[in-house]
């Protein structure tokens, strides 16, 4: 490997209740690619994806952004370069979506310099990508789980930060919505030079949006690499013990899983 | 993109809403202000007030009683009503609670015991002195509860448990010494119901630097709390320092109770009712929730302060029971109105 990514994991421990939930994991998120984490449910996704945001504080081990550790910067500037939509966020009744979206602009403004042009067009700019600009003045409870998640997502995106971390971001989205925000971000990824770092659980998805795949199991690395290395019968076995024939996706020539 | 012609947040409908509501809202204050000095047991004409405030004369009896004592008491009312409220839309946005109170944190509890003691022990009885023990006492409690409440850390829940525990505490410890002396109690009597009869200008100007400190700080946290009503998480990732956050807003509402109770005794209801009238106004920005809090206290106070004189009463009804008189069936009214959505 040549230059050393900007976001990168050294050694990470995470224990809850003594219970070890990530073992010395130790991951680059490649720059400018899209990095997909797979494995099963509860093998600690979230987990790391919270560490490397610094959510989530290690026992041991450090998550390096730009070369130092991430815990050891300030927050608001680690907020201008990195973004991260959690896994089931929430908000309070009546907040409206442009009302969301424009808490993204947060570590842009302070207490005193608070709206600026920039800022406006962030939130046009996401409202407007993410197809969330008809339902701007809606607030979140009216809405359907997809659109929720979209105008967090939005908000994720007004934030305007070169890495993006996305914990499921297709969850509530039917399949025409999840291959729309997958486009999406790979749109974002392709001209803007955003490095995404995601997790997905439709392992096929991760295949063909995928540069670059993390699979964990048990809160350690199995493998990491290119769709067609990392999803393979092997592989898909040993990670989620699923048998399964791989063939070759007719329209994206990526690799394709059917389950036996 | 059309989109793009977007200048501010705030270009929607209910914004211009917003802005209409506030300009009311004002005019109403100003309106109440000016009445409040106008009526009360001595009849004094506009002409002398004006006259009042623009050639006063030491020796005329209508200017000293609007100067001494109108202006001080309107001016308590402002502070009062608009601390207490301001500090109840913090306090209900921190703790994520809508029914939360800024006597919540222990600042009450704290203050009445201070006050206690400072009888019980000390043996003094002019409420002038209060102010400093009332202020320490309730600084004191809040510090403890914050530090129980788990500092920046703790959750918005344990931060509650803690100030209901130590309030509940404090209340039963000075009720304690009150029934062991029945002199205390009289002086405690006093003390407890003094709304805003008898406050002059010194004390105001002395707790001023509290209530602009105070005020300064809810402006910053409004801010902060922003973020933080997305959740400890999103707060987190959007660049905020939570902890820091957490403890300035509980400096915040300390800074504005605290004066608030040193000068007008506990006063209950405001603070948890009013924030809740605001929100019609201000939808879910915290920054115009606590301005639309602080202005439509303060107006309440006046309010209640202003009917409590009225004959009908007797002349002298406690303002902060009156504004849970008032209050109490004005939020009845605007959650019927809405539904229940108000809540
Ligand atoms: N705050 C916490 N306290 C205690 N245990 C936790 C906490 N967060 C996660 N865990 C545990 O850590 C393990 C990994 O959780 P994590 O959320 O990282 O899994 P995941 O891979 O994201 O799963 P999923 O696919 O279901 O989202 C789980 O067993 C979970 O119970
Ligand atoms: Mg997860």
């Amino acid at each position: 490997m040549n230059a050393p990514a900007r976001l990168h994991a050294k050694a990470l421990s995470v224990a809850f209740a003594k219970t070890p939930i990530l073992k010395d994991l130790s991951a680059d998120i490649p720059d400018g690619k899209i990095t997909v984490i797979v494995g099963p449910n509860a093998c600690g996704k979230s987990t790391f994806l919270r560490s490397l945001a610094r959510l989530q504080k290690p026992d041991s081990g450090e998550v390096l952004l730009d070369g130092k550790s991430i815990h050891k910067q300030a927050n608001r500037s680690v907020a201008q370069r990195l973004a991260i939509l959690p896994q089931s966020p929430s908000a309070p009744e009546g907040l409206t979506v442009r009302d969301l979206v424009t808490r993204g602009r947060t570590p842009h403004q302070s207490a005193l310099r608070q709206w600026s042009h920039q800022d406006a067009e962030a939130v046009g700019r996401a409202l407007e990508l993410t197809g969330m600009a008809p339902n701007a003045n809606r607030p979140l409870e009216a809405l359907s789980g997809g659109q929720r998640q979209r105008a967090w997502i939005a908000m994720a995106l007004a934030q305007d930060t070169k890495i993006l971390l996305l914990d499921e971001p297709t969850t509530y989205l039917d399949l025409p919505h999840q291959i729309e925000l997958l486009s999406l971000i790979q749109s974002l990824n392709q001209q803007n030079n955003q490095t995404v770092a995601m997790v997905l659980h439709d392992i096929n998805l991760a295949a063909r949006f995928a540069d670059h795949i993390i699979a964990l199991r048990a809160g350690a690395i199995f493998t990491t690499g290119s769709p067609t290395e990392v999803v393979t019968r092997n592989n898909m076995e040993q990670v989620f013990e699923l048998r399964c024939q791989i063939i070759s996706d007719p329209v994206h020539g990526t690799p394709h899983v059917i389950p036996e | 993109m059309t989109i793009l012609e977007t200048t501010s947040p705030l270009s929607d409908r209910r914004a211009s809403a917003r802005q209409i509501w506030l300009l009311t809202v004002l005019f109403g204050l100003v309106l109440l202000s000016a009445l409040s000095l106008r009526f009360g047991l001595r009849p004094i004409s506009w002409y002398s007030i004006w006259e009042s405030f623009v050639a006063y004369d030491a020796t005329n009896a209508d200017h000293l009683v609007i100067q001494g004592m109108r202006l001080p008491r309107l001016m308590a009312a402002w502070l009062a009503g608009g601390a207490l409220a301001g500090s109840g839309a913090l306090i209900q946005s921190l703790t994520r609670n809508p029914l939360a109170d800024p006597g919540l944190l222990g600042i009450n509890g704290g203050a009445s015991l201070g006050v206690i003691l400072c009888i019980f022990l000390l043996g003094i009885s002019d409420p002038a002195s209060f102010v400093w023990v009332a202020m320490g006492g309730g600084l004191v409690s809040t510090v403890l509860v914050f530090f129980l409440g788990g500092a920046g850390r703790g959750t918005p829940l344990r931060l509650i448990l803690a100030g209901a525990a130590l309030s509940a505490l404090f209340l039963a410890l000075g009720r304690s010494l009150l029934l062991i002396s029945q002199r205390s109690l009289d002086v405690y009597r006093f003390w407890v119901l003094g709304g805003l009869d008898g406050i002059e200008m010194p004390t105001l100007a002395a707790l001023l630097p509290f209530f602009a400190l105070g005020a300064a700080l809810a402006a910053v946290s409004s801010f902060n709390l922003n973020a933080m009503m997305l959740g400890e998480d999103t707060a987190r990732s959007l660049g905020l320092r939570v902890g820091l956050a957490r403890g300035l807003a509980v400096c915040a509402i300390v800074c504005l109770c605290g004066a608030t109770v040193s000068m007008a005794g506990p006063i209950a209801f405001v603070g948890l009712i009013v924030p809740h009238m605001a929100r019609r106004f201000s939808g879910a920005d915290m920054r115009w929730g606590l301005l639309f809090s602080t202005l439509l206290g303060a107006g309440l106070m006046i309010l209640a302060d202003l009917v409590g004189r009225l004959p009908v009463f007797g002349g002298n009804m406690q303002a902060g029971v009156m504004a849970a008189l008032i209050g109490g069936p004005a939020l009845v009214w605007l959650i019927r109105r809405n539904g229940g959505a108000a809540l």
